[in-house]
């Protein structure tokens, strides 16, 4: 999905993209007054409404990847609350539709709270159902809305002619508002939020973004363009009906906008609305008669399946595609399957970086707690999953500048110590303070902005983003003004562009992470988690994988975060790694730990050297073993 | 009977083998032991045909069997028990160990009759047969894997891990299945974490450290090997612990 | 007293037959994951081919469904192969989407092929009951819950004696462990939707004798069956019978005892309720895919 246009060819293509936009925009604008022809301000009419939805749509579903069939309920909501309250109160038709955008936001408010427990597919039937039980409920509230009898609103009293100007110019500048906007939100840290929170919500909570408030901001704009438009639609149709107005239909082609023009682009929605609305009205008015909306469902349930079969990825982002494959430029496309590079390559690569000091870490402030007592301070932690206990009354002391190994056979309970301390996996009894502050039951967000930080075995980047914009994404504390600020500062891309170039990456900044080899990626995921300034940081098998010279170079990382007074805490197979960094290991078997101290002294410990080699068996035939030395 | 040469696999862009040649002899047992994340687990899998090696050839009995499906893997007469959730829980015991003939589950009569003769060496088959799986204790379970493994008669059994989850006394019982099936004519490839228990038990040794082969022998030759720790430790012991002085 | 025991026996009987047409919902949820929005137009399908079957050719809706499973078992496997396959291959999560679209389509079709207009299949006993003392158990009620009955029956019956059955089983708890013993889950894929939709044809057939149906009806019994499978775990058959069940009880108590237009809102209630509070169902102890963590 191409959705940071990250097309080389910068200023024509924007520059021409911006010119056929602003002769469209006047096009349209100048329309109503050299025309006379209603048929086709009608159109343009109704589709604006559906540009207008689909963009909304596109900064919840496109953006934050929440796809939802309901849609059509904002909208209703919107036109509901403007018709009553134009038929009850004669309320000016401004405030009206208003108040139809207000009413529509707190519904939106409502729906992104449900996403804090309904994820994925069944966040997707959670708004088919709520779309349903809202038309169900507007059925049976006739008092309010009419029920099926509908509900009438007042027509309008403006000279004829004006024609349909007083819809159309408002709506006209409610799509451009719209668009506006959503532009806006890709710009910024709101919409590099949401991108990240699509490709991977678990982790942008733990680089300490606030995931909850970012949906809740996203939803919202979403839903108060659904509302006020279905507002003002209220009012050219002068007549809502519930089963018309609540209809699943609707919301189809919603999303069918969307997807057809290119989900989470800024202009796909907008251009599906234009081919889609026209096909629309010319269906309903070429096919006249009792097969006509049938024929209309077949065709748009049609196309929105060939769409999603087809044209996944929507009609923008497969054309750009095209032509960059046509113009042979060679660019990576970003893949979020991995692209393996053969590990001699790999090797090389590797060999090439200078084998320099240290990379500068950017540790701008100094919050860490060197010398204030214990970084992790872990007492009787517990966690089992079904009888199986994981972990079993650990107790853990890490002190700041420092680097301490945990080290153990398979299933010791490592892993889900780690999971315990970043929040991942919540504990069965126990305590967890770090850096002072009692976080068992904290978010992972809340424990990101305390100081804590982690990588993966497996790297856990955002492929929606440029490098840059994963190392930089990372946020120690929460403030609504940085949403509104640019996806990168230049305060930002100045350090972020020195780290990557310690690491020999500079070159990859405006690419994806999707194109780099596993090492690389590991390289970014440190510098994405160092961003937090963390006081401690866990590392998931940070030697796993790599060659011997990255290895190095890691080893120097580490020791140089030490220096700076940040814990660290490392989880690794191989022990002559661990060895030649920790101050100190903790030796894990079946979830308890049994021991600690310096490498040496561990691996004298006969219960150590039992959990690894097993206990000793003796068994009547075969080779009597040995005991280790 | 089993040629592995220049194995190359792993997931998502990590390679966890990284040349890895081992074989075994007709009738024989091989244990594979080493560190966590050596890529003990990933060598089976490749052979069994869940993982697809990315280079390198896997060759049984002659035939190369390098990246087929794991139905052809398991109708040439290889078979994996693996590490865990090897069980149908919701199946009972019989239906479980009859599953293991899934891809032969036409030959009922053929079928039953193996049953029979398998609950002579694992009295459970015979003992409890009506029994839901996932009551079965540890043990029990996998007695009931091996014996499901063994319907297909198979030339080659992979045992990924037997004795995990299971406590020191059912370490003899795993003992003996595993000979019985020797007895039987099957060769054995197997990963063990407890390496005493898969020495004593082996009659060959490979020794899998970061992805390729460390050392590789008669099963006595390793575990008589002076520093057996060191295969975990490295050279960790000499080095000391930590660089003095780099505070 | 006799007016309770009333409404409860009709909730029961109801709830089986909603348990019957979210049969194949359940098993497509179970093993494969796969939400299928179809499912309501597969139902309005059936119900309008047993109809024609019996209009036509005077065949009982009920022995008409064993003839129309052929039909649907053949749509369930061209719907697998060649369009859930391919979506789920690309990513997972529009599937639901192109079955949502695939419902819309049916729909168009249905209409174009029997038009608009309300039909029901009158068979003898569609007004007929019997009566028990003071209480009066509809007949068409009565035959469609002993159908639904016979049918879960026969699917348990596979899913517990038969290789398929057992390799459906094996491949829901466990893929890997199916694979080594040569279950392949893309195979039993087909299987599955075959099965899942030959049984809809059994549920489509009790739906013709017991309520009216238009072509636009799919959205109304694709939040009733959803609502089922919700509240039953997502995967289990008995778990979905017993949420059928007590579903038809909720319905029915509803609607007797507050309204008959919020009868209608209690599968949707059902569905947010249990989705955003207890999302493992009501009758499972299974962990969910997707908790929010």
């Amino acid at each position: 999905m191409n959705k940071n246009g990250m097309n080389g060819k910068g200023m024509t293509q924007a520059g021409i993209r911006r010119t056929l936009v602003a002769l469209a925009l006047v096009a349209l604008a100048v329309f109503p007054l050299v025309s006379d022809d209603l048929y086709y301000q009608a159109m343009l009419i109704l589709t604006f409404v559906l540009a207008i939805g689909a963009t909304g749509w596109n900064i919840m579903g496109g953006y934050a990847g929440y796809i939802s069939l309901g849609n059509s309920a904002f909208v209703g909501l919107g036109a509901y609350t403007t018709g009553i309250l134009a038929a009850k109160d004669n309320l000016s038709p401004f405030l009206g539709c208003l108040a139809g955008g207000l009413v529509a936001a707190v519904a939106a408010a409502i729906l992104s709270l449900v996403t804090r427990r309904t994820r994925g597919m069944y966040f997707i039937i959670v708004t088919f159902a709520a779309l349903q039980l809202l038309g169900i409920v507007a059925t049976i509230w006739s008092g309010l809305t009419g029920g099926s009898q509908g509900l009438a609103l007042p027509i309008p009293t403006w000279s004829l002619t004006y024609q349909n100007w007083p819809f159309y110019y408002p709506l006209l500048a409610l799509l451009v508002l719209s668009v506006a906007v959503s532009a806006w939100v890709r710009r910024s840290k709101l919409g590099v939020g949401l991108f990240a929170i699509a490709d991977d919500e678990g982790k942008a909570a733990g680089l300490g973004l606030a995931t909850n408030a970012d949906k809740l901001i996203a939803f919202v704009l979403g839903g108060t363009f659904l509302g006020v438009a279905g507002g003002i639609y209220a009012y050219y149709v002068t007549f809502l009906n519930v089963s018309a107005v609540f209809d699943i239909v609707t919301s189809m082609l919603i999303v069918l906008s969307a997807l057809l023009g290119g989900r989470g682009t800024l202009w796909g929605p907008v251009l599906g609305a234009f081919i889609i609305e026209p096909l629309a009205n010319l269906t309903s008015t070429s096919l006249g008669g009792a097969n006509a909306g049938a024929i209309r469902l077949l065709l748009f349930g049609g196309l929105l399946g060939l769409v999603v079969l087809f044209l996944p990825r929507g009609l923008i982002p497969t054309v750009s595609a095209w032509k960059t494959q046509r113009q042979g430029q060679g660019q990576k496309q970003p893949d979020p399957e991995r692209l393996r590079l053969p590990l001699a390559a790999t090797m090389t690569q590797e060999g090439d970086q200078t084998e320099a000091a240290p990379a500068q870490r950017p540790h701008a402030d100094a919050t860490t707690m060197a010398g204030t007592g214990t970084v992790l301070a872990v007492r009787g932690l517990a966690r089992s999953f079904g009888g199986l206990r994981a972990v079993d009354d650990v107790d853990l002391d890490l002190p700041p500048a420092s680097v301490t190994g945990l080290i153990g056979p398979n299933g010791s309970g490592k892993t889900t110590l780690f999971n315990l301390v970043d929040g991942t996996v919540r504990p069965s009894s126990g305590r967890l303070t770090l850096a002072g502050r009692r976080v068992d039951h904290k978010s992972r967000q809340a424990r990101a902005h305390a100081g804590l930080a982690r990588t993966y075995q497996l790297p856990r980047l955002f492929p929606s983003l440029t490098v840059l914009e994963n190392v930089v994404l990372a946020e120690r504390r929460f403030s609504v003004a940085r949403l509104f600020l640019p996806r990168v500062t230049v305060a930002e891309r100045g350090r972020a562009m020195a780290v990557l170039d310690d690491l020999g990456l500079a070159q990859y900044a405006s690419t994806s992470p999707a194109t780099l080899s596993y090492g690389q990626r590991k390289l970014i995921e440190l510098a994405q988690v160092l961003w937090l300034a963390p006081a401690l940081i866990l590392l998931d098998e940070p030697a796993a994988g790599i060659s011997p010279a990255l290895s190095q170079r890691l080893a120097g990382m580490i020791r140089h975060l030490r220096s700076e007074g940040v814990g660290v805490l490392l989880v690794e197979h191989d022990v002559a790694f661990v060895a030649s960094l920790s101050d100190r290991v903790y030796v894990m078997a079946n979830g308890k730990i049994i021991a600690s101290g310096t490498v040496a002294e561990v691996s004298a410990d006969q219960a150590v050297v039992d959990a690894y080699l097993g206990d000793q068996v003796a068994l009547a035939v075969g080779n009597p073993v040995e005991s280790a030395s | 009977m089993i040629e592995i040469s220049g194995l190359v696999a792993g997931y998502g862009g990590l390679d966890i083998l990284r040349g890895v040649n081992l074989s075994v002899d007709r009738g024989g047992i091989t244990c594979i032991v080493g560190p966590n994340g050596a890529g003990k687990s990933t060598v089976l899998k490749a052979v069994s045909g869940i993982l697809r090696p990315t280079a390198g050839s896997v060759t049984i009995d002659g035939t190369d069997l390098t990246g087929r499906d794991p139905e052809a893997i398991l109708r040439a007469g290889v078979v994996q028990v693996p590490q865990r959730n090897g069980l149908f829980t919701r199946l009972t015991v019989r239906q479980n160990v009859l599953m293991g003939a899934y891809v032969i589950r036409k030959k009922r009569r053929q079928n039953e009759a193996r049953y029979d003769a398998l609950a002579e060496t694992f009295p459970i088959l015979a003992t409890r047969p009506g029994v839901l799986a996932g009551t079965l204790s540890g043990g029990q379970r996998r007695m009931v894997e091996f014996a499901r493994a063994l319907m297909l008669e198979p030339t080659v059994v992979l045992l990924d891990e037997p004795t995990l989850g299971l406590d020191p006394a059912s370490l003899a019982i795993i003992g003996d299945s595993v000979r019985a099936m020797i007895a039987a004519g099957t060769t054995i490839l197997m990963v063990e974490q407890n390496v005493r228990f898969g020495l004593c038990l082996a009659t060959h040794a490979t020794v899998l450290t970061a992805g390729t082969v460390a050392l590789a022998g008669p099963a006595a030759e390793i575990a008589a090997h002076p520093s057996l720790m060191d295969l975990f430790f490295g050279d960790a012991k000499a080095a000391g612990g930590h660089e003095a002085g780099a505070r | 007293m006799t007016e309770l025991l009333q409404v409860l026996i009709f909730g029961v009987l109801t709830g089986g037959v909603y348990a019957l047409m979210a049969t194949g919902l359940t098993l497509t949820f179970g093993v494969m994951k796969i939400v299928n929005m179809a499912q309501g137009a597969l139902l309005i399908l059936s119900a309008y081919l047993c109809w024609t079957l019996w209009a036509h050719l005077g065949i009982d809706p009920l022995l008409g469904s064993l003839i129309v499973t052929v039909p649907l078992a053949a749509l369930g496997i061209l719907f697998y192969r060649f369009i859930v396959e391919r979506v789920q291959r690309h990513d997972h999560g529009l599937t639901i989407v192109v079955t949502f679209a695939v419902a819309l389509v049916a729909e168009a079709i249905i209409a174009l092929i029997w038009g608009p207009n309300p039909i029901a299949a009158t068979p003898a006993y569609f007004n007929q009951a019997f009566t028990l003392g003071s209480v009066t158990v509809p007949r068409a009620q009565l035959y469609a819950c002993l159908l639904a009955v016979a049918v879960t029956a026969l699917l348990q019956l596979c899913l517990r004696r038969t290789w398929l059955g057992h390799a459906i089983t094996a491949a829901a708890e466990n893929p890997e462990g199916a694979r080594l013993i040569g279950v392949e889950p893309k195979r039993i894929g087909t299987w599955i939707f075959a099965i899942a939709t030959a049984t809809t044809a059994f549920g489509g057939a009790a739906l013709s004798f017991l309520y009216q149906f238009t072509p636009d009806s799919q959205d109304t019994w694709i939040g009733l069956t959803l609502s089922v499978v919700i509240l039953g775990g997502l995967g289990s058959v008995t778990g979905a019978f017993a949420a059928g069940v007590l579903l038809g009880l909720a319905e029915s108590v509803t609607s007797t005892y507050i309204s008959v237009r919020w009868s209608e809102a209690v599968p949707t209630i059902l569905i947010l309720l249990v989705l955003l509070i207890r999302p493992q169902g009501l009758f499972t102890l299974a962990a969910r895919q997707d908790a929010a963590v």
